[in-house]
């Protein structure tokens, strides 16, 4: 069972810039305890020879006719108009 | 071929009702002069305002702007230029799409309010392929949910039995094709979004391969994961929505420079010969799922019997990595969820909210804009994100396991075939209470997500709502779906093969009793 | 002067912004006039459902100056999303290059001397904060960060400066920035000093992005007769950078970085003849 403080739910809260009030740092406790255990049953997979998988070279892989993904050439596109920006 | 001993529904262009036309058909009689896109909008509009009030499925009616582009449809047809393969057929899109001019808010309160000022990839391709989108559709908060119940808006409603959950987090999308306000719809599919919803609301739901359909224009939930896809009421319109979407797309670096196929012509294959050859594998891992509801197996039994008499070979096969696949997808889901809502930052645009400085209305703008399930994510995410937990990085190897998984069953067979979901749908409220428990719902479907793999759910039979906890329930008829996954790419063999399945049963022409209204 | 006294310990970090028309994952113009927000677009601001599309130019630009200092190219190299929350960062990250940079290795050369280089990384310029709100004419700015090796300067104000002034001759022969717009070229020092002859090592503590020689020259001097005082005194240097505790994540958007060998000949075959 994963052990998670109530310091460890506010210290996320404040890295991830929200308010929690006592109530919801303690559902948040429960939540993450439920859920890290889930992911822990991760870690019985052995991954020792195992590459992260990019979705990127998924994608490459898969061009037809094969080549690699292309880059953006320069010339300036449209900009959004000075109407369009927030105030 | 059809299969022996099974009818064969060849589907008429019946002129009454309008409503239950398909998208193709609609199109047909659109290009041809036979109904006008005024009418048919004006009919949806008409079913919208008459249904919708149930369902709640409908975040926004944009009846000027429908009525518009569909007098747009009919003068262009009037002075004889050639219509796209959508024209004059009312569709809606999910509140994840970015809209010219339609508040787009992702079901959250942090974007209450934004209208874009430009139509994002999906909006502006159904235009160009002449559908009138009618509005916008409801989901769970930024696609976090499986009920359509996270949001700060109204609930989506099943249309087959209304205390029940459309499935989610398109279950807007899902609830109104299937109540015949619309001919089709889109949605987005990061770990089953598409395809649980179809299953729950008994119609077809079709998630690509990762790159296939540009995301550019579909706000960020899980990036490498995300794609775009129908809601139809067959198949034969999920390929022809599928082909006016699909294909490279430079404001994606992540997409496909590939040649489309004619996905109409896999349907039509399907359809008329059958699917002698074809090999479709059932993982055994799947059927030994605990919990696997016994009328859903029925269903799947059923519609298996129904691919082999199409001619289609049974093979077992196996997914050793099977188990992972949920909490890999919560791994990776919230990680990247966190890190796509970081933007949402109070400043510039949706809920704004002054405080003395930025970090202050940072986080006061996010805790009143984000709803429940978006900070439990997002918790999570930031713990999953801490390089000391190593949670993100294992998950990204696990991920890779399970993509060799069903590269190795593709070596043996042509499909993967299982229920879309392990139970009917469930009731409003029923699940609400322990999202972990209704995040291992996603079993069945988060796999094809993770290998990028493109899958369908198709409808295949209706079961008896489950009785929660023995409580003395009524236990309205539900849908059930059947799931296909295919190979990268080979979204054409998945339409073919549910072309096949769709032309031997009657599943997708029962109406529910929302749309008979 | 303390130098006789402390040894002085400087670690070199520059920022040069490449000359591109448009941003480094956006097609939008950067504001050539100091007009604030003359032009921006929805990417720049991080509207909802934008996605980078990396500028090739960029790339051409930060392979062609990290062959002048002789660096060596990496086949891959892969594009990290730097969190955090801060007005300048408008998608709540950086979107720049981690633990696979561009290029790795190179000099910079000053009177026999040589500055090694560890990276040579892609990233993003952010906005800049004037007078409460945020500039972003200049947001998303192909910016490449050559981080340098620390090193003992004996005449270190004089010598970090004039490894400075080496990069900007570098700079303008390979033509990959404006070296006349302000601030086209910037750095930071990572200043440590200890008493000579004593075993340790001193607080890493930085001036941060000066734009021009006598700028840095003004800031090392000041920082080190700053450390040398408290060392005199027998107080302690605290630590000063602004490493913040990030959170980092892959950037999902954007595919590996893939530069082959004939894109490299190419780029060296574009340099002027002294620095292939």
């Amino acid at each position: 069972m994963a052990v998670i403080t109530d310091e460890d739910i506010e210290a996320l809260a404040r890295l991830c810039r929200v308010d929690l009030d006592a109530e919801g740092i303690a559902r948040g406790r429960s939540y993450l305890e439920a859920i890290v255990d889930l992911l822990e049953t991760l870690q019985a997979v052995d991954i020792s020879k195992v590459h992260p998988f990019v979705a990127a070279d998924l994608v490459a892989a898969l061009h037809d006719p094969p080549g690699p993904t292309a880059l953006r050439e320069e010339p300036p596109g449209p900009c959004v108009p000075p109407a369009a920006r927030p105030s | 071929m059809r299969a022996a001993g099974s009818p064969a529904i060849m589907i008429e262009v019946d002129p009454t009702p309008q409503s239950a036309w398909t998208a193709w058909q609609t199109a047909d009689a659109v290009r041809r002069g036979e109904v006008s896109a005024l009418a048919m909008t004006q009919a949806a509009l008409a079913r919208i305002a008459a249904v919708d009030p149930h369902l709640h499925a409908w975040t926004l009616v944009d009846e000027p702007g429908a009525l518009a582009a569909a007098r747009e449809i009919d003068a262009a047809r009037a002075r004889g230029a050639s219509l796209g393969p959508l024209a004059g057929v009312p569709t809606g899109l999910k509140d994840n799409f970015v809209t010219a001019g339609l508040e787009t808010n992702c079901g959250s309160r942090i974007l209450q309010g934004w209208v874009p000022q430009e139509d994002g990839f999906h909006a502006a391709r159904l235009r160009a392929a002449g559908a009138v989108i009618l509005g916008k559709l409801a989901l769970d908060e930024f696609g976090m949910g499986s009920s359509n119940e996270n949001t700060p808006f109204a609930a989506v409603r099943n249309p087959w039995a209304l205390d029940f959950v459309p499935g989610g987090s398109s279950g807007g999308s899902a609830a109104a094709v299937a109540s015949h306000t619309i001919c089709f719809s889109l949605g987005s599919d990061s770990g089953g979004s598409i395809r649980q919803p179809a299953s729950l609301c008994g119609i077809v739901g079709l998630k690509p391969t990762y790159g296939r359909v540009s995301r550019s224009g579909l706000i960020a939930f899980v990036s490498t994961l995300d794609q775009a896809g129908p809601f139809t009421r067959d198949v034969r319109d999920a390929a022809l929505v599928l082909g006016c979407l699909a294909g490279h797309d430079p404001l994606d670096m992540n997409t496909i420079r590939a040649p489309v196929p004619d996905y109409l012509a896999a349907v039509a294959r399907g359809q008329a010969d059958g699917l002698a050859g074809l090999r479709i594998g059932v993982h055994h891992e799947a059927l030994a799922l605990p919990g696997l509801d016994p009328a859903v197996r029925a269903c799947f039994e059923a519609a298996l019997a129904v691919l082999i008499a199409a001619g289609a070979e049974l093979l077992d096969v196996s997914l050793p990595h099977f188990r992972h696949a949920v909490p890999t997808y919560y791994a990776l889901a919230s990680a990247l969820a966190t890190s796509n809502l970081a933007r949402f930052d109070g400043t510039r645009y949706g809920l704004q909210v002054t405080g003395e400085d930025f970090a202050r209305s940072c986080t006061a703008a996010r805790s009143q804009g984000f709803g429940e399930e978006v900070k439990r994510r997002l918790l999570l995410g930031t713990h999953v994100m801490q390089a000391r937990s190593g949670h993100y990085e294992r998950a990204t190897r696990v991920q890779t396991l399970i993509a060799r998984d069903y590269a190795a069953a593709f070596e043996r067979c042509d499909l993967l075939a299982s229920p879309t979901t392990r139970l009917p749908g469930f009731r409003l409220g029923e699940r609400v209470h322990d999202p972990v428990a209704m995040y291992l719902s996603d079993i069945f479907v988060v796999g094809a997500n993770l290998a990028g793999l493109p899958a369908i759910s198709v409808p295949a039979g209706f079961a008896p709502a489950t009785d929660p906890d023995g409580a003395d329930m009524a236990r309205p008829r539900l849908p059930v779906g059947l799931h296909l996954v295919a190979p990268l790419l080979a979204e054409a063999t998945l339409l073919r093969v549910a072309a096949a399945h769709e032309a031997c049963t009657a599943w997708h022409l029962e109406v529910p009793p929302e749309a008979a209204r | 002067m303390n130098m006789r006294e402390h040894t002085v310990t400087i670690g070199l970090e520059f920022r040069c912004r490449l000359a591109t028309r448009t941003r480094l994952f956006s097609p939008c113009a950067m504001a050539m006039s100091a007009a604030p927000d003359s032009q921006v677009d929805a990417y720049t601001l991080a509207l909802p459902g934008t996605l980078p599309a990396l500028n090739r130019q960029a790339v051409e630009l930060a392979i062609r100056l990290a062959l002048a200092l002789g660096a060596a190219i990496a086949p891959v190299s892969r594009w990290v999303r730097r969190h955090a929350f801060d007005p300048s960062l408008p998608k709540g990250y950086q979107t720049t290059q981690g633990e696979a940079p561009l290029a790795r290795g190179g000099t910079i050369e000053v009177a026999g001397r040589a500055l090694r280089l560890t990276s040579i990384r892609l990233a993003e310029h952010a906005g800049e904060l004037r007078n409460g709100s945020v500039d972003f004419s200049r947001a998303g700015a192909p910016l490449l960060e050559l981080a340098g090796e620390s090193m003992i300067m004996r005449a270190a104000p004089e010598e970090a400066s004039a490894y400075l002034r080496a990069l900007q001759a570098i700079v303008r022969a390979t033509g990959v920035a404006d070296s006349d717009m302000p601030g086209a070229l910037r750095c930071d020092a990572h200043v440590s000093l200890w008493p000579k002859g004593q075993e340790g090592s001193g607080a890493r503590c930085t001036v941060a992005d000066l734009g021009s020689g006598p700028a840095l020259e003004r800031a090392i001097a000041a920082e080190i007769q700053r450390q040398a005082a408290l060392l005199d005194q027998g107080l302690v240097v605290a630590s000063m950078t602004p490493e913040a505790n990030h959170l980092y994540l892959p950037e999902p958007d954007l595919p590996p970085l893939r530069i082959d060998a004939a894109w490299i000949e190419r780029a060296r075959a574009g340099l002027p003849d002294p620095l292939r």
